[in-house]
């Protein structure tokens, strides 16, 4: 019975995490969305990451995030924020309140 | 034979500026003489090659067969996300047929340094109107000039627009004459594609010795092609004078343009990368 719960405990603890890769809290969106106006949209139009695969994207933000001379930290946050976009978990437009 | 010789002129120039851009890269303006409201990114450099012809003013004015190449070499930092600082170098050359000796006269300056501020106020990606104030100082030992701008623009879909008022006060023959220059200028372009844009550029400039009074003024306006790749750009306005006015009317003996002070044509290529 404790080794049952044990591995239940592992089980849901391990699916939390994973969730949490995806999830943004309200604060990171808050944040990505500055990074996004501030980085991405003063000098271009919105791209939509539907539209691309996910090589092409990822290539896209490899080059931009050099041009626009992000940090580690924001690069990847901008990826996850734009990443949900692409899965259709965040509506309308980045940079849009 | 001297449309040939401004022919010829034009050609080298462009040929500079084209050896120019192949060997380099840089960022993205879709204009030459209107600037557009954004900032670099905090961080970023970009080194960017100005090159302008200004051609064609007439024997009644002692300048027959007149060409300036005006050149600047500028190193432009993004301090911050808001604030880019750039410095310049500037250069002159001048050729005409002197109309009093009959003889050409030319000459070749060093128009000292430039210190330029761009501070961007309103975030045209989070704004209606993206606004950006500059301020420029220049300083050659014999010449030295302040510069404002106010500077508004916004991109609509493939489409981008922006505005510049502007002054500059110059203090000439070794800082003992004092000329304002008040200007205003329009530009609109549309993005072909990923890399090209093509648009119409317009400017209006207006020449105010000591502040006195208003001595001359003349309209520009002509098209724009901009080239941009992932780490250089170009951009080339030709620009023909449309209506020039003289507050005194024998100056340069042409009721429609202003030749004593500006051209009859304005050509300018910039080009640049970013590292």
């Amino acid at each position: 019975m404790r080794a049952f719960l044990l591995c239940l405990t592992i089980a849901v603890t391990a699916a939390d995490l994973a969730a949490g890769a995806d999830e943004l809290t309200v604060k990171e969106i808050t944040v990505a969305r500055k990074v996004y106006v501030a980085k991405c949209a003063k000098c271009h139009q919105f791209y939509d990451p539907a539209k691309y695969s996910g090589e092409q994207w990822s290539k896209w933000m490899d080059k931009m995030g050099r041009k626009s001379k992000l940090k580690p930290e924001q690069e990847a946050l901008l990826n996850r924020y734009l990443d949900a976009y692409r899965a259709g978990r965040l509506p309308g437009k980045p940079q849009a309140k | 034979m001297a449309p040939m010789k401004l022919s010829r002129s034009l050609c080298l120039g462009l040929l500079a500026g084209v050896m120019i851009v192949t060997s380099g890269r840089a960022d993205e303006r879709r204009f030459t003489y209107v600037y557009e409201p954004e900032t670099l990114p905090a961080g970023a450099f970009e080194f960017e090659n100005w090159v302008t012809l200004r051609a064609g003013r007439n024997a009644t004015v002692g300048q027959e067969n007149y060409n300036r190449w005006d050149l600047r070499q500028e190193l432009e930092y993004g301090v911050t996300d808001w604030y880019t600082a750039a410095l310049y170098l500037n250069e002159t050359s001048e050729s005409y047929r002197d109309a009093t000796t009959g003889g050409n006269a030319s000459a070749f300056d060093w128009k000292g340094v430039s210190l330029e501020n761009r501070f961007n106020v309103l975030n045209p990606a989070a704004h209606r109107i993206g606004l950006t104030l500059y301020l420029e100082g220049r300083y050659s030992g014999e010449e030295a000039a302040v510069e404002e701008k106010i500077i508004i623009g916004q991109r609509h879909g493939n489409w981008k627009w922006a505005f510049n008022i502007g002054n500059e006060t110059e203090w000439e023959d070794n800082l003992s004459k004092v000329e304002a220059e008040l200007s205003a200028s329009f530009g609109v372009a549309r993005d072909l594609g990923r890399h090209w844009a093509l648009g119409l550029e317009f400017r209006n400039e207006n020449l105010l010795p000591e502040y006195k009074t208003w001595e001359s003024s003349a309209l520009f306006l002509g098209p724009v092609l901009s080239y941009r790749q992932e780490k250089w750009w170009a951009a080339l306005t030709v620009m023909p004078q449309i209506y020039g006015w003289n507050n005194s009317p024998s100056q340069d003996g042409n009721r429609h343009l202003e030749l004593n002070d500006h051209e009859k044509i304005n050509i300018r290529l910039l080009s640049g990368f970013n590292f």
